[in-house]
């Protein structure tokens, strides 16, 4: 058990906690960690050792407390807060004289450290075997595709992103970790045989962690680099896409998927697993550091800064997840935007977001109406049928009768499925019917006629009507519901100053008709300009050029949404 | 995808060799019966603290951790079971931690073959967002197959969801009502069962598929 006993070695590994990491001279750091380890070797003494630290970290608490209530009766010195540093003329362990109160304090106090240990013990295995993971990632998937050239780099690069990035960030990491609560640094590996030894020490000095250890700081230095997570996350789709294309074409590579599941440090794993590691791991810092919070008593100089740093990781998440909750939506409606056939505006903007996708039974289609009753008087609506002529006239089977309906926060889409036998370079999937801003549509609801249940009528800027039904009253409900809170928001963020906030509605729908109209205005002009600017590249029109640009920011918006069918979902 | 992963076949002689010369070779493949496994990937779903990780424990482990529990433990356990006279590894992947994180989870959810959504049987709200999991989580609900799981069912006193059946009317299409289960991850009751029942009904839903 060494020397530790002695007191002044003990005093040094006490102060730790109080004393910032910068000021902590390297050597005496080592030393310390060394006799601690060394006395923690042994099970039994290492039980002992833990007693008695325990001891002295409730002693100073004490001491600590009674500093407090003499300043309190002298009322001097009252700016201080006391902290455990404050009692380090403490009398020797083996002097102590307890109460039996204090005894039962001490005892669930100790316990409080063993279960801290446990904690910091998992906190620094799971990042060992994080690493380990993110490092075969590397070796075992990524080295051997680059080194054979089984894929271009381009797609190499797509599939693991930047998970080499990560490894290094989490190198350091565990680097820092196993310092402070370790003397044993993964930083040395340089082979096979060392890294073996390496596992071999920690996994034999885990249990000798240093229980009072604080590590707040090291999360906290690290966590504005946790953000790089959002490329990672964002580029997930694109990677599986990747692998998915590449697998297909590629008869090599296939083979080289299937063969390193069986290698020895693949563990039976496919590329997958392997690259959704990190998408794990990131929202599990915060439970494993909300439980260390648990055992780590609110007078511990960790105390504070941990909890900081488990506020900072779960910003750090949120905001990883949020955008890619973002860019999700951004890719559906670019999917939508690639679908639909038919003369609109580029739909993928900044601040558009999708709300709402919904499928209804159009109730006066033509076609629909023609297929119920021949007679031809209901053909000459007002639509104008924007169907492609080349198209297949319809056939009284055709289910012509459906209608897809995008709520977006500031527009609503209508549009009907197009026949099968479309031929182009990219499949259209919808015809456009509508094209609606959300403060110019109507929503009424209808009564229910004898084979018509569950209908009501959309209304759009151009006075069209379309009525439709849903397959139940619930469904239509909550659609009304939702469209008309949608509305609602886009209709607040319109509402620009306190006059506008309460001008009659027709006021503001004309006022944004104008604003509409003049951007629409603009807009024509800005595409045959910049479609003649770009004549040798005639792809590039804004329409697709929109994509890239602007990096979507609008996240006011986004924060007020609150989803009623998702909220049951994110649970704290 | 859903059978996709548990296809692995021995790479055939006539396939290109280009990889002989690497150690990455067919050498590493030893046990050829280890490879004619059927893999079964499931994924655990529920609000947080119903006991995910625990029932993958009890499973894998048949162990219950009163005394300390890990935080999050494995990020996935495996065991090779037989299911009708087949061998099949099933892999057990936990998301504990990742309730809050919506969109992290569906890129978690690709490749999965079998999803059990697990709640707490003393928990209405539990049982509530189940439906909300299966909904918002899986982006194509038909590729999955989905079980029910009532956890915590050694505690009887203060049952509020008091049993499936009562909330089958609620239950949404697509679960697979027979593998669904009331079970205990602290004292074991039926966890084997329910998780042998449900590599069984993923089977033969992908045979039935494929």
């Amino acid at each position: 058990m060494g020397n530790v006993g002695s007191s002044s070695e003990a005093e040094g590994i006490f102060e730790e906690s109080d004393i910032p990491e910068s000021e902590i001279d390297s050597a005496e750091r080592l030393k310390r960690s060394n006799s601690m380890t060394e006395g923690l070797l042994d099970g039994k003494e290492g039980e002992k050792t833990m007693t008695k630290w325990t001891k002295k970290y409730y002693q100073r608490r004490r001491a600590a407390k009674q500093k407090q209530l003499e300043q309190e009766k002298g009322k001097s010195d009252t700016g201080r807060r006391p902290t455990l540093s404050i009692g380090s003329s403490a009398e020797p362990v083996h002097s102590l004289t307890l109460s039996e109160k204090e005894k039962e304090d001490l005892k669930s106090l100790e316990k409080t450290f063993q279960k801290r240990r446990e904690n910091l013990n998992e906190i620094l295995g799971t990042e060992e075997r994080y690493v380990k993971q993110l490092q075969t990632c590397a070796q075992v998937w990524l080295e051997p595709l680059r080194r054979e050239h089984i894929l271009e780099e381009q797609h190499i690069r797509t599939i693991f992103s930047i998970i080499e990035v990560i490894l290094h960030l989490h190198l350091d990491l565990l680097d820092q970790l196993s310092r402070r609560l370790i003397n044993v640094t993964p930083r040395t590996i340089n082979n096979k045989d060392e890294l073996a030894a390496y596992n071999v020490a920690s996994t034999t000095l885990g249990a000798e962690i240093y229980p009072f250890a604080s590590i707040a700081d090291i999360f906290k230095a690290r966590g504005d680099f946790l953000k790089m997570y959002i490329t990672y996350v964002n580029n997930f789709n694109a990677a599986l896409t990747c692998i998915a294309i590449n697998k297909e074409k590629d008869e090599r590579f296939a083979h080289f998927l299937k063969v390193q599941i069986h290698h020895p440090e693949s563990n039976n794993l496919d590329l997958l697993s392997f690259l959704i590691t990190p998408i794990q791991r990131l929202p599990r810092y915060i439970l494993l550091l909300e439980d260390l919070i648990k055992n780590t008593p609110q007078d511990h100089a960790d105390y504070v800064p941990l909890t900081l740093a488990v506020e900072k990781i779960r910003g750090i998440a949120d905001h990883v997840n949020e955008e890619k909750r973002v860019s999700e939506n951004i890719q559906q409606i670019m999917k939508i935007q690639d679908e639909l056939a038919g003369d609109f505006e580029n739909i993928v903007e900044p601040h558009r977001r999708l709300k709402r996708t919904e499928k209804f039974t159009w109730l006066n289609s033509p076609t629909f109406r023609s297929m119920v009753s021949p007679s031809k008087s209901v053909t000459d609506e007002v639509f104008d049928d924007i169907e492609d002529n080349r198209l297949a006239a319809p056939s009284p089977t055709r289910d012509v009768a459906t209608l897809t309906c995008w709520v977006f926060n500031d527009l609503i889409i209508l549009a009907t499925p197009t026949r099968q036998s479309w031929t182009g370079p990219i499949a259209k999937r919808y015809n456009l019917k509508a094209y609606s801003h959300i403060l110019l549509t109507e929503v009424r609801d209808m009564p229910d006629i004898t084979n018509q249940k569950n209908r009501f009528e959309i209304v759009t800027e151009n006075n069209k009507s379309f009525v439709v039904s849903m397959t139940s009253g619930d469904a239509k409900e909550n659609f009304i519901k939702d469209f008309y809170w949608e509305r609602s928001k886009a209709n607040n963020l319109l509402a620009f100053s306190a006059a506008d906030a309460n001008a009659p509605v027709h006021e503001l729908r004309e006022k944004e008709r104008k604003r509409i109209e003049s951007k629409r205005q603009l807009e024509k002009q800005d595409l045959v300009s910049s479609t003649i600017s770009n004549e040798g590249s005639p792809l590039i029109t804004p329409l697709r050029s929109a994509r890239y640009s602007g990096a979507f920011k609008e996240k006011d918006s986004e924060n007020i949404r609150v989803e009623p069918q998702r909220s049951c979902c994110s649970i704290v | 995808m859903g059978c996709g992963n548990s296809q692995e076949e021995v790479p055939k002689a006539s396939a290109p060799n280009l990889l002989e010369k690497a150690d990455y070779s067919e050498s590493y493949i030893r046990n050829k019966s280890v490879i004619n496994r059927k893999l079964l990937k499931v994924i655990l779903l529920g609000d947080s603290g119903v006991g995910k990780s625990s029932l993958m424990n009890q499973y894998v482990h048949q162990q219950f951790a009163a005394e300390y529990k890990a935080t999050i433990g494995a990020d996935f356990l495996t065991k090779h079971v037989m299911i009708d006279n087949v061998p099949v590894t099933m892999q057990i992947w936990d998301t504990a931690g990742q309730e809050r994180f919506q969109s992290l989870g569906v890129a978690f959810y690709r490749g999965a073959d079998c999803c059990a959504l697990v709640f707490d049987i003393n928990s209405e709200k539990s049982f509530d967002s189940v439906t909300s999991w299966k909904e918002a989580q899986i982006q194509n609900p038909h590729d999955f197959c989905f079980v029910l799981l009532g956890n915590k069912v050694d505690i009887e006193n203060q049952r509020q969801v008091l049993k499936i059946q009562r909330v089958n009317p609620l239950m949404m299409s697509g679960v697979q009502k027979e593998s669904s289960q009331l079970v205990s991850a602290k004292n074991g009751t039926c966890v084997v069962d329910a998780f042998d029942c449900l590599a069984a009904t993923t089977l033969n839903r992908d045979d039935l598929v494929s």
